[in-house]
């Protein structure tokens, strides 16, 4: 499918929001001090099994 | 060009003075007391503290100093863009790549170029052409430096870029002497080559080079219009050339200065798909 030029900004930075949301979604936001923090990927699969 | 009335240029230049202000605000931000307790240092904003900091994430459970989970949110935002169109976040948001083009036009300007004119190849002694071979290993570097990071973030207790990031250096305001040699390195390296650090250095364009290759939104060429007259080339600040010959090429930025150069309508054009 052919894009008009103009509609590209446009895509480029809806793709970028939707992202960064889906991350905060997920949790992946800024904890109080700043730095450090979370649980990581093997601690979660660490509690899975 | 499809649409003669509309300005791809002007809206990248629009759409990188909105990142290099952004930059600027959370420059000055970490400038000011307690930033840490307002969702995160300086560097939590950087997509590439979440390849800085992932390893150690995912063997300790904790970030690297410095960064935290907001990094992993940005750098979703930009894999977003890149499984969309490629490296377009080098292209049109990245504030550092908005300087190294602002510095590229300045220093075209300060070595005798008047007007700029489209497509035409430019009289000004800067920024210059690296000789062919050195320009092609040097190319290589950022893959190097990325896997090196990597590796390094494994020991580390801070980002390994940390000391010695450019975007530290250009928008941190908070200086060292290290960091006022990458400025000036930065500024200097930038007026004299065009995109040097996209092209040789910076490792997050390392790791988005590869969506180029797979991202649906992309520039197609239409033989049967193309005239090979090569203006798309000179207007390629990666200094790519044959350009409609290299459209999904790993160092192409999709800055979509070729489409918007070219003279031909249908010739080059944006195209969602992969077929
Ligand atoms: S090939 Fe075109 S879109 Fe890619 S970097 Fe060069 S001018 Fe920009």
């Amino acid at each position: 499918m052919k894009i008009h030029p103009r509609h590209y900004p446009t895509i480029i930075l809806a793709a970028f929001v939707v992202f960064l949301l889906l991350g905060l979604l997920l949790g992946f936001s800024p904890e109080r001090g700043g730095e450090g923090g979370g649980r990581g990927f093997l601690f979660l699969l660490e509690a899975v099994a | 060009m499809t649409a003669k009335t509309y300005s791809l240029a002007k809206s990248r230049r629009a759409i990188q003075w909105i990142g290099v202000i952004g930059a600027f605000v959370l420059g000055l931000r970490h400038i000011m007391p307690g930033e840490a307790s307002r969702g995160g240092s300086f560097d939590s904003f950087c997509p590439f503290g979440a390849v800085e900091t992932l390893l150690p994430y995912i063997l300790t459970g904790h970030t690297l100093k410095t960064t935290n989970l907001l990094n992993f949110s940005i750098m979703l935002g930009v894999l977003g863009v890149a499984l969309v169109a490629g490296r377009a976040f080098c292209g049109w948001m990245c504030p550092l790549g908005a300087i190294q083009d602002f510095l590229a036009a300045w220093g075209r300007r300060l070595s005798g170029e008047r007007n700029h004119m489209r497509g035409k190849a430019s009289k000004a002694r800067f920024p210059i052409h690296m000789p062919a071979a050195a320009d092609k290993y040097l190319r290589y570097a950022k893959y190097l430096i990325l896997a090196l990071i990597l590796v390094a973030s494994l020991y580390a207790v801070y980002p390994p870029l940390y000391e010695f990031c450019p975007v530290r250096a250009v928008f941190g305001f908070k200086m060292t002497t290290l960091l006022w040699s990458v400025l000036i390195t930065f500024i200097v390296t930038s007026a004299f080559v065009e995109r040097a650090w996209c092209k040789y250095l910076c490792p997050l364009g390392a790791l988005l080079a590869i969506f180029n290759k797979i991202s649906p939104l992309r520039l197609v060429v239409n033989h049967a219009r193309c005239n090979g007259c090569g203006r798309c080339d000179v207007e390629c600040s990666m200094g790519i050339q044959d350009v409609p010959e290299r459209l999904r090429d790993a160092e192409c930025i999709q800055c979509l200065e070729c489409l918007e150069t070219c003279a031909r309508d249908d010739s080059l054009s944006l195209k969602l798909g992969w077929k």
